[in-house]
């Protein structure tokens, strides 16, 4: 188990470090920064002057690994825009992130699993046809479409909920709505193929003819073992979530790590894309991590496999 | 009709029902709740506060719109080409390199600190000083050093003569020198104090700023007692939150969202013809480039409809543009938007030489001015139709300046050139110069006319030289000018009173009711 845990942990680590490289050779491709942080009338002494003050003009590798040092001390550079720290500039959004993250996936499970389970338990009824129909649409409607439209019927149109914005409460209704039902949509159809798959097995049928009630051989024995792939998915679904809902805090105003990510790549702040993607992949690593360990709870053989 | 007017015209009856339901449901929010107060006004545009530092500030809305209510310029637009004093009481050019100005005497800080002569020469000062981070710092550069008279007497010394120097005075925002000497130029930027009508009561990023009205402001307390900014990006959402009342003023509202605003009942929708317009280039920058043809320019030039692209891409809220605004100073009188002439073009094409036609490139940001890239397809498919065989490249908008500035640009650029002093001077030294940052034109005899307007601070001799810009333009189409661009407003019918203005100096006090 441990040799287990130290692999995992040297592949995040790897990862991690992987995405640095990445995130920092991209940035340049983009333009010239001295450029692109000035306004358009800037005149060429501005840009070169611009380009010394910032350390544009050294040598790339230069530039690389003194952005490696500071990072290593928990120096992700300053905002070129908003005259703050990128990290405490991600960080203040982590909770909002979180908040609108974990009710979606909790909407999304909420909605998923008994849907999938019924599904598959009472498959080729009317139930799984229009279940199933209900996944398709949830998994096909893109979520600012949906967005747009829960605003207009609830906020707009009923005026029961907040456009937008984070503004109390049932602000986060909303979004939390338009990011769950694509997950609810997914995960139902996954659960439900994955129950299929297990429910066909000897062993359920064996649990069936010892006679154990259908309510603790599909609650026990079928579901457990269904788990494994949609724990899988769930955890790169979360992963993607705490990154940052891109498109639904853009559509709802929703103050997020991914309202900061475009609002950052929009004004060619640099440091603070740059700590977006760091600590978003830092999220995604560390989710996904989590998850590896709790397979070994649903299947301990896995911790025993080498590679 | 569109799905959203369809919806919401189906939504009264909905409404019905619901608030039936509703007194039932009492979780969740009633509409009562969503309701803004009298003296409150909520505004939204399409970006958050990047900054409230005067130094690096160059956006319009919100962050130049917000910090002329914290603190106050030296002078002020009261309409496009009309300047009033504010906290410059009076100015006037005592020769062509210094112009002096006398100070509003009586006003102070928000930490009591005493606005006169030394704020105005800290301000310069640190404008200057290539220490200090400025991105705006090519607005304030034309003064070379402030000579102190007295107490509330300036003069701005320039280096060159400067005739846009008054107007440049319009986005000088003062600030208190030993608030600034103590917290540092970030630590205004997080806090800013002035001499505004209001007060900063908080900023919570990507979500809402709150200013507060003091009671106490030279001009007398302000109409409205609390003003609020949400920065809300999607525009649909804007529009929605416009109409359900959360907000009064959005800005920036789409052509196509008219309707949907209109359809709610309770918002007006304000157009004006923004200081925007469209200009599109042909690139002459070297010798053997073929746009030096004069006649292959004017037979792109003739070969627009302006008229139909402003109903077609602007849905009308444009308008054909003769040159650069409608409000500029020494524009003619009787100059009018160029019309389209199919024939003159064809024989112009013909006459430069290219009688089976010319292929070219038209280069074109996406996304960064309203409707851009649609504009750009729009006006390669009636150049096409001339023969003009042009496709259209639309790029973002930082690939494109990164193509600017290798000198890598195509035959043709569509680009928008805003005119926020009624002055064709940053066009002229930008867009127009041979060395300009922005400019696709080599033109000796325009240098040379352009230098000379550049220099003359007499405003009749000026005048007659802007005046004499105008035909040479018109005579050999160095550029195109398309179309002033419109400003569109969902305007709550509370705020009837207020109005958006051309150069985007927007002002929520000192409004008669």
């Amino acid at each position: 188990m441990l040799v287990y845990i130290a692999r995992r942990v040297l592949q995040s680590f790897v990862v991690v470090a992987a995405v640095v490289l990445i995130v920092f050779l991209m940035i340049f491709l983009s333009g010239d920064p001295a450029v692109l942080m000035l306004p358009p009338d800037a005149s060429q002494a501005d840009i070169d002057a611009l380009r010394v003050t910032m350390g544009f003009d050294q040598p790339l590798y230069v530039q690389f690994l003194r952005y490696v040092g500071d990072l290593l001390q928990g120096d992700l550079g300053d905002s070129w825009r908003l005259q703050a720290p990128a990290l405490s500039l991600v960080l203040e959004r982590i909770p909002a992130t979180l908040q609108l993250g974990l009710s979606a996936m909790l909407i999304a499970l909420a909605v998923a699993f008994p849907v999938g389970i019924i599904s598959a338990v009472k498959s080729n009824s009317w139930f799984d046809s229009g279940a199933m129909v209900f996944a398709l649409l949830g998994q096909s409607m893109p979520s600012f479409w949906t967005g747009i439209m829960l605003i207009l019927i609830f906020a707009v149109g009923l005026g029961w909920l907040p456009t937008s914005g984070r503004t109390g409460a049932t602000s986060v209704i909303l979004p939390a709505v338009a990011l769950g039902l694509t997950l609810a949509g997914r995960n139902a159809r996954l659960i439900r193929s994955s129950m299929l798959e297990v429910l066909g097995e000897d062993y359920i049928r064996t649990a069936r003819a010892k006679g154990v009630r259908e309510r603790l051989v599909v609650g026990k024995h079928a579901l457990k073992n269904a788990l494994l792939p949609v724990v899988t998915v769930l955890g790169l679904e979360l992963g993607h979530l705490l990154g940052g809902a891109v498109i639904v805090e853009t559509v709802f105003a929703w103050p997020g790590i991914g309202l900061l990510a475009v609002q950052a790549v929009n004004n060619r702040d640099f440091p603070v894309v740059q700590a977006v993607i760091i600590i978003s992949a830092l999220m995604f690593v560390i989710t996904n991590f989590l998850i590896d360990i709790f397979y070994t709870w649903l299947d301990p053989r896995i911790s025993l496999v080498k590679p | 009709m569109s799905t959203f007017s369809y919806l919401l015209k189906k939504m009264p009856r909905l409404r019905l029902l619901a608030a039936s339901a509703a007194t039932a449901a009492t979780l969740l929010a009633p509409a009562a709740a969503n309701a803004q107060e009298v003296d409150r006004v909520v505004l939204s545009a399409g970006a958050d506060m990047l900054t409230f530092n005067p130094l690096d500030v160059y956006v319009y809305v919100p962050d130049r719109m917000l910090i002329s209510h914290i603190t106050d310029t030296l002078l002020r637009w009261e309409a496009p080409g009309k300047l009033i004093p504010w906290l410059a009481t009076d100015w006037k050019y005592i020769d062509d390199l210094t112009l002096e100005l006398k100070l509003r005497q009586g006003v102070k800080f928000d930490n009591g600190e005493p606005f006169n002569a030394e704020t105005v020469k800290f301000f310069y000062d640190s404008n200057n000083d290539p220490n200090i981070k400025a991105f705006s710092r090519t607005n304030h550069t034309w003064v070379s050093h402030v000579d102190i008279v007295d107490e509330y007497t300036v003069r701005l010394v320039s280096k060159a003569p400067f005739p846009a120097g008054p107007a440049q005075l319009a986005i000088a925002y003062m600030v208190p020198p030993g608030y600034i000497k103590e917290v540092g130029w970030d630590g205004y930027a997080r806090k800013p104090i002035g001499t505004g009508a209001f007060k900063l009561v908080e900023h919570v990023r990507d979500d809402h700023i709150t200013l507060e009205a003091k009671t106490d402001w030279w001009g007398g307390p302000p109409q409205i007692k609390e003003l609020v900014y949400r920065p809300i990006k999607e525009e649909a959402a804007r529009a929605s939150a416009v109409v359900a009342g959360e907000v009064d003023v959005g800005f920036d509202m789409p052509p196509e969202f008219i309707p949907m605003l209109q359809g709610s009942g309770q918002v007006d929708v304000k157009q004006v013809l923004s200081a925007r317009t469209y200009i599109m280039q042909m690139n002459t920058v070297k010798p053997e480039y073929r746009l030096n043809n004069a006649k292959l320019r004017e037979a792109i030039t003739y070969a627009l409809d302006t008229e139909a692209l402003n109903k077609a891409v602007l849905a009308g809220t444009g308008s054909p543009a003769a040159f650069l605004s409608q409000s500029m100073v020494g524009l003619k009188p009787d100059l009018k938007p160029i019309k389209q002439d199919v024939e003159r073009s064809k024989q112009a094409l013909v006459d430069a030489g290219y009688p089976d036609g010319i292929d070219l490139v038209l280069d074109t940001s996406e996304g960064r001015y309203v409707k851009d890239r649609e504009l750009a397809e729009a006006i390669a498919g009636q150049l096409s139709a001339v023969n003009i065989r042009t496709v259209a490249k639309p790029m973002e908008w930082g690939l494109l300046q990164k193509k600017r500035n290798a000198k890598d640009m195509d035959d043709l650029n569509l680009m928008a050139w805003g005119d926020v002093n009624s002055d064709p001077e940053t066009m002229n030294s930008r867009v127009l110069a041979s060395d300009g940052p922005q400019s696709l034109t080599v033109d000796p005899e325009l240098d040379a006319l352009m230098k000379k307007i550049g220099t003359t601070v007499d405003p009749e001799v000026r005048n007659k030289m802007i005046a004499e810009q105008q035909d040479l333009m018109r005579a050999k189409n160095q550029v195109a000018f398309l179309l002033h661009i419109g400003i569109i407003t969902g305007v709550s019918k509370k705020m009837e009173w207020w109005n958006p203005i051309a150069n985007e100096t927007y002002y929520f006090y000192n409004v008669k009711k």
